[in-house]
Formats: C-alpha cells, sequence, structure tokens
C-alpha cells in the first residue's frame, strides 16, 4: 500500500481553548447554545461552571461571567493563528477542520533532523505564539497519522497497519469526519457482519465485500491498510483554475463580501466542472487596499463543493479581518474599528481563488466528492445491486453492430463492456429501421406460404411453360438485397397473392418462407403462426397456432456472419435475414430468419400524428 | 459571470434556437409533436404521475421530451425497450439505469430510484393497495416525473400527444429530419 509520512496537528477540545483566545487571560467565559452552557474556559470550570448547566445557575455561581453564543466561524478564524505558528516549521500545512491540520513531513524532517525534532518544534512553536497545547502525531497513512495525533505518538514507517489494527471501524469516522457521509453506512453494515475493527477488516477477504459496498468499502479498506485515499494520479493538467473578484469599494466585513465570494465560488465551480478536475491544493488570496495579497493554501476542492470555496473564503476573510478583536469587541467596543480597519489596511479590494494541481474528476473516488446528481444515482445503483445482485441494475452501452439487439450491450452499473465494436466503422447493410420493442426473448414463429404461390414455384411453371421468367408477371417481386433492386409495390403485390391463394385453396400446401444464399425471399405474402406465447404486451392478444397473413416489405437485411469460420466456430454469430412484415392488423414486426427458423426479433409501435 | 446568470443566458439561447427550428418546419410543412398533460398545465409536470397506455412509441417520445443534458432515468420492468431506437428519439441511453426485474421488491426499488432520477418509468408492476399512491407521494416530494406503462387508476394522469407547428420536441424533430 503506497502512502506518505504526514504530521498532524491536532489541538483537543478546540472551541473550549477558541473560546479562552476569545476572552481575556483569566477571565470565565462559556459558550451558551439554548440556555444551557455548550463550552466552558478553565477558569470557569473552576468556579463550578460544567457542560450542560443551565445559564442563570452558571452565571450565579459566576456573577462576572462572558457569555457568547455559538460561533463556528470564529472557532475556525481562531485556529489560524495555529496554523500560522505550524507553518513555520512546516511547508504546506493543510487545515482540515478547526482544530485539525496536517503536513507532509518529509522535508522538515530532512530539515530539523529527525521527525521527532519536528513535532517537538511544532509543539513549542504554537505553544509560544498562541499559547494552547497541541499534540502531534507522525505516521504513514491519513488515518494511523491521525490517531497517532490523538495519541501523541510518532509511529515508525512500517508500524502503521498493525498501529491502527485495533482502532474500531466507528472510530474511523471520527478521525476523518470530513468523510463521515461516504462511510458512515459502509461501516454500519460491516460492524452487523462482525467487522469492527480495521484489523479485521484487513484480513477480510476483500473482493467480495467490494463487491458488495463497491468504492466506499475501498476507500475504508485503504484507509484501514495504512493507505493514502487521495493519492495523486500520474495524469495532471498543465493549467490552474483561477478566478478573481475585483470590489468595486473597500469591504471590510465578510457579510458584506458574501455576494462576491459566492460569485467567485460558482465561477471556480464551473471552471471545474467545465474541465471535468477537481484540485487537490486551493489558494484563496484576498488583497486589500494597501497593495497587500494575503494567502491562504487549503486541501482539495471538487467542482461541487461551492459552500466549501465560500465557507473557506468567510474563514480566511474573519480570521484577516481579525475576528478575534470583533468577537471580544463585546468586552471592548472602542477598539473595534481601530482593529479591523488595520488589519485590512483599508479594506479588501478583491478576492481571489486558485486551484492548482487539477486532475481528472474521477465518480469513482467519492471521498473527494463526486458529482452530486453522481452521487445520487450511484447511492441508489448500490442500493438496488444490494437487493437484487449486480445484474439487478443495469446499464446501457452503445456498440456498431448489423442488428438492433446487438447494438446495445447491457452490464452491470458501473461496469465498462471492454470489447465493444466501433459505431463509427461502416456497418453497411445494417438493419436501417429500428423497433422501438425488442421482444426478450425472440418469439418463435412459422412463417408459411401455400406451396404454389412461392415465388419458386411460379417460377418453376414459367420455365415449364417456356416463358421468360419476370418478376411482375411472376405475381411477387423479388425482395432484393439491399442496394441491388428497386423497391416492389406492396399493394400489388397483395392483390396477386390474395389470387393465388384462392386458387391454391384446394391444394393447402404450405411451404416455409425461405431466404436463398443470395439473401433473397421467395414471396411477399405469408402466413405468420406464434409457436410459443408471447411476453411483448402488444402481441399479448396473439394466441399460439393461430395463423394469420403478413405482408413482407423490402429490403431485406441480410447479416452474413462469421462465414469465413467453419459452421462449428461461429457460435451465435451465424447468417441471419431480418425483413419487416405488416400484419393483418397493422402491427409491424421485425423477423429475423436464423438457422432455418423464424422469430419475431422486435415490434415498431411509432407514434402517428 | 454568476452561474446564474450563465444558465439563463444558455436557457435563453435553446429557446431561440426552438424558435428558430420550429420556424424551418413550418416552411418545410413538417409537422412534430409536442406532448401535454390532459389537463392543460403545460408540458410534463415535474413530481406528477403520467401513463403511456401501453405505447412504447409514447413512452419513448416523452422520454426524449423530458431528456436534457442533465437528465437521469430510471427504467424498472421494462425489459423489451428498443434502445437503438430510442436514440432517434432524443433519448440519452447512457443515462438511463435499467431495472429489469425488480419482483418482490418493487416498493424497495423505486424508494431508491424516486429521490435520485429525474424520470422514473415504471412498466408492467402489480400494484397493491396504496402503492401507487405512495409511489406519487414520493415523486411529488423529489419532483421526479414518474411515467407508467399501464394506468394506475387514481394516481397517473394521461398524455396528450398533439401535433403542433410550434414548440416542437426536440426527440420528434430529429425523428422527422
Amino acid at each position: 500500500m503506497i502512502a506518505q509520512r504526514y504530521v498532524v496537528v491536532r489541538v483537543p477540545d478546540w472551541q473550549t481553548v477558541s473560546l479562552s483566545l476569545a476572552v481575556p487571560p483569566g477571565s470565565s467565559a462559556v459558550v451558551v447554545a439554548r440556555g444551557r452552557v455548550r463550552y466552558a474556559s478553565l477558569p470557569a470550570r473552576r468556579e463550578g461552571i460544567q457542560v450542560g448547566m443551565k445559564l442563570s445557575t452558571a452565571q450565579i455561581l459566576s456573577p462576572n461571567l462572558l457569555v457568547f453564543p455559538e460561533d463556528a466561524q470564529g472557532d475556525a478564524a481562531r485556529f489560524e493563528q495555529v496554523i500560522r505558528a505550524v507553518e513555520s516549521q512546516v511547508a504546506r500545512v493543510y487545515a482540515v477542520e478547526p482544530g485539525l491540520a496536517w503536513a507532509l513531513v518529509g522535508g522538515a524532517a530532512r530539515w530539523h533532523g529527525s521527525e521527532e525534532a519536528v513535532a517537538e518544534a511544532i509543539i513549542d512553536a504554537v505553544s509560544e505564539s498562541v499559547g494552547v497545547e497541541c499534540h502531534v502525531g507522525i505516521a504513514t497513512g491519513v488515518l494511523a497519522s491521525i490517531v497517532a495525533a490523538y495519541r501523541g505518538d510518532i509511529v515508525p514507517d512500517d508500524r502503521s497497519v498493525e498501529y491502527v489494527s485495533s482502532v474500531p471501524l466507528a472510530r474511523v469516522i471520527e478521525c476523518v469526519a470530513v468523510w463521515a457521509k461516504q462511510l458512515s453506512a459502509v461501516v454500519g453494515e460491516l460492524e452487523m457482519l462482525g467487522i469492527r475493527t480495521c484489523g479485521q477488516l484487513v484480513q477480510a477477504e476483500r473482493s467480495y465485500y467490494r463487491a458488495r459496498f463497491g468504492a466506499a468499502y475501498e476507500h475504508l479498506y485503504v484507509l484501514a491498510a495504512g493507505g493514502d485515499v487521495f493519492l495523486p494520479k500520474n495524469q495532471y493538467y498543465e493549467y490552474d483554475i483561477h478566478v478573481r473578484f475585483d470590489c468595486d469599494e473597500a469591504h471590510f466585513s465578510a457579510d458584506h463580501l458574501m455576494i462576491p465570494m459566492t460569485r467567485v465560488a460558482a465561477g471556480v465551480a464551473q471552471k471545474m466542472a467545465d474541465a471535468r478536475v477537481r484540485g487537490r491544493t486551493m489558494f484563496t488570496v484576498i488583497g486589500t487596499a494597501d497593495g497587500r495579497r494575503n494567502r491562504r493554501e487549503w486541501g482539495g476542492v471538487s467542482p461541487e463543493k461551492t459552500d466549501v470555496i465560500v465557507r473557506r473564503l468567510r474563514w480566511h476573510m474573519n480570521a484577516l479581518a481579525g475576528h478575534d478583536a470583533v468577537f471580544s469587541s463585546r468586552v471592548n467596543e472602542n477598539t473595534e474599528k481601530d482593529n479591523v480597519h488595520s488589519s485590512l489596511g483599508g479594506g479588501v479590494s478583491f478576492l481571489e481563488v486558485r486551484v492548482r494541481d487539477c486532475e481528472p474528476a474521477d465518480p469513482d473516488t467519492p471521498l473527494w466528492g463526486a458529482r452530486r446528481e453522481n452521487a445520487d444515482v450511484e447511492r441508489s445503483v448500490e442500493r438496488i445491486q444490494s437487493l437484487l445482485g449486480e445484474d439487478g441494475a443495469l446499464g446501457i452501452h452503445r456498440q456498431g453492430a448489423f442488428d438492433p439487439r446487438s447494438r446495445i450491450v447491457f452490464s452491470p452499473w458501473g461496469n465498462d463492456v471492454p470489447d465493444r465494436s466501433n459505431r463509427d466503422m461502416g456497418w453497411e447493410g445494417s438493419v436501417s429501421e429500428l423497433p422501438e420493442i425488442i421482444c426478450v426473448p425472440p418469439i418463435p414463429v412459422a412463417l408459411t406460404v401455400s406451396g404454389g404461390n412461392s415465388l419458386w414455384a411460379q417460377k418453376r411453371k414459367k420455365n415449364n411453360s417456356g416463358n421468360a421468367p419476370t418478376a411482375v408477371e411472376g405475381g411477387a417481386q423479388i425482395i432484393p438485397f439491399p442496394g441491388m433492386v428497386a423497391a416492389s409495390d406492396v399493394n400489388e403485390q397483395a392483390q396477386i397473392g390474395d389470387g393465388s391463394n384462392t386458387e391454391n385453396e384446394e391444394e393447402q400446401v404450405w411451404e416455409p418462407v425461405h431466404v436463398s444464399s443470395r439473401g433473397i425471399v421467395n414471396t411477399h405474402s405469408a402466413r405468420l403462426e406464434l409457436l410459443s406465447a408471447p411476453q411483448t404486451d402488444v402481441l399479448a392478444h396473439w394466441r399460439v397456432g393461430e395463423g394469420q397473413r403478413i405482408e413482407l416489405i423490402d429490403p431485406v437485411w441480410n447479416v452474413r456472419g462469421r462465414w469465413w469460420l467453419p459452421e462449428e466456430h461461429q457460435e451465435n454469430n451465424r447468417r441471419r435475414s431480418y425483413v419487416r412484415g405488416r400484419t393483418e392488423d397493422g402491427r409491424e414486426l421485425l423477423l429475423v430468419s436464423y438457422r432455418s427458423q423464424w422469430w419475431i426479433e422486435g415490434v415498431y409501435d411509432r407514434v402517428n400524428y | 459571470m454568476e452561474l446564474g446568470v450563465l444558465m439563463s443566458i444558455q436557457d435563453r439561447r435553446l429557446a431561440r434556437a426552438q424558435e428558430i427550428l420550429a420556424g424551418a418546419e413550418m416552411k418545410m410543412g413538417v409537422e412534430s409533436a409536442h406532448i401535454r398533460a390532459l389537463d392543460g398545465q403545460g408540458y410534463l409536470q415535474p413530481g406528477a404521475v403520467y401513463h403511456v397506455g401501453g405505447s412504447m412509441g409514447h413512452l419513448l417520445c416523452a422520454l426524449g421530451n423530458v431528456m436534457k443534458a442533465d437528465t437521469w432515468v430510471g427504467v424498472v420492468a421494462l425489459p423489451e425497450v428498443g434502445w437503438a431506437a430510442a436514440e432517434s428519439y432524443g433519448v440519452d441511453v447512457e443515462r438511463v439505469v435499467v431495472v429489469p426485474r425488480p419482483w418482490g421488491v418493487e416498493d424497495a426499488v423505486l424508494s431508491a430510484l424516486i429521490p435520485a432520477m429525474d424520470v422514473v418509468v415504471c412498466g408492467r408492476m402489480r400494484l397493491r393497495s396504496g402503492q401507487g399512491q405512495r409511489v406519487a407521494a414520493a415523486a411529488r416530494q423529489y419532483r421526479t416525473i414518474v411515467l407508467t406503462w399501464n394506468v394506475w387508476p387514481g394516481v397517473s394522469r394521461a398524455l396528450d400527444f398533439r401535433a403542433a407547428n410550434s414548440q416542437g420536441s426536440v426527440g420528434m424533430m430529429r425523428k422527422a429530419l
């Protein structure tokens, strides 16, 4: 399993730490949601305030208590300070969520001398610049490094799989919360099957479970096996995606910039969707009126995640605008404007989002977010396949072929058919009138013609009488091989055919309709009789053994099959002939003659206006 | 430029192209068809249930009408569709999921498809009491068009295939051309 070494920085209980950062040192503060304490700072806890306590009780315990509402944006913005501290020691830090960030450790380890030195340097830097304690974990692979950060471990390169083997699968979801939505369903079902830890998952038969759970299982497996779920592919697009919005006037608040942020995000998403790529790295740049450019680097972004782009822009803007100053301005309102204006240098003059390291958006890797529409469809199909098996939900693939049935190939949804025929090849002589209904299975029929009425019989008669045979005089025109002879007049033939039938009624010798080796049918008017009950709705009123007259309409489409092979090697691709027929009740059928047997291949069910 | 603005421009351009095509049709004497629901509310309404009266041509014509570039279609219990012909009606077969034999789990299959698909085609299915209403309610909730092969009493509406000289359907125009 290919994976890289990561250093993960985690600040435990970030919301509480964030609260402590937002208030003057030593003051008691709480975050309140629905009238109860959600988070409490350390001084507040010392005064007896507990999480879940009523606000009124907390205020009795601490009369000078500072009370704040929940503010996810503020929490995120204050984490910016931690990221800056980490960036002073390690390059290219990715912010995963407030309280969690990671970076590749290879370069930093070489610079500092060892991975242990990197960990110490990060802890010191965060402690000095922000004043909070953080945990640092270093390991190979995404999951192992996050788990190591929770435990504060440095895991040797070859021990990652063993390190995470005892981690429960439910814990994997907590660790990689950003992917919880995709993985939670699979984890729930695996737990019901008795697979509860990463070690059990790795030991289980991978192919069976992958067939059952699909791509989400594969990503879970890769995580459990110490791999990377978003390793870059070799194929990269050479260009970057870049969208910039210049503000008409300077802005000082993220709220005032919501519309520009939304427009920038929509522009980025549209460009990514058009190019069918996703980005592994995203930069947000906020420019100020005094010419400064403040840049922040982020992790991957997908075209459908416009809300993520807007959220990151807000996070960046709040951090830049000195959100802490705004947040704590309730303590000292006089400092608010001065702080904001000084940090923004005259206001925001432009917003810019740049997406780099673009790679093809692959619908099979939903951990980075497949297209939303596809994700819904994939989920729905997976559910159906879990009920009916893999063949329960099928996709349709087109290919080149001579007949309508072969032009369509069904395969289990998501599986391509590798050896499809090229549609652009010249399929000359293929069936050009395609039926709206393809009979499944084809209905065997007896297609017969009165013995004296067949074309060959009439030709024999004329030869015997010494006259040269002509098609019109013979009562039926030869149905030609496509492209050889002009079309015939069906009505005329029908009349002549009727007369012949009357003439030959006494004989009542029925011969099967025959297609010669040159692709010529020996009659235009025949008798059709079903040999088995049709399963097709539109033919349901026909009964087995009940004959009716049918007129065959030219042209005949002859498919030669693999004629160059011996008979036993032709398999299902033998010589066959297709012809349209119109029954007495006006129903048009596509008939096929295959190994001396006629079948109803399809039914034309066109809309007439 | 904002995504919504781009889309509205595309819509206007498409409407203009349809007008030009309809005009060309009138000049050439080609009559194309469009579909209206019998209740006269216009084109197929998202979230409604329509029946096609056991006609595959009508079904494909309706599908071709509602199918846009990003439309997903689920076809249940209808294994006999001539998909090669469906292309000439304007149906993009690569955006179609076929569930040919859902026997025994029809409810589960439909409840999986309706939230995800834009159009769901129900073939020959035996409806239990109240099943049709449940499907219709789900279709309303997710604004999915449901086309049924047979009449669903009290649930489905008939489609009215009328000839029209303007605003012809893309599918039938392709067929005519």
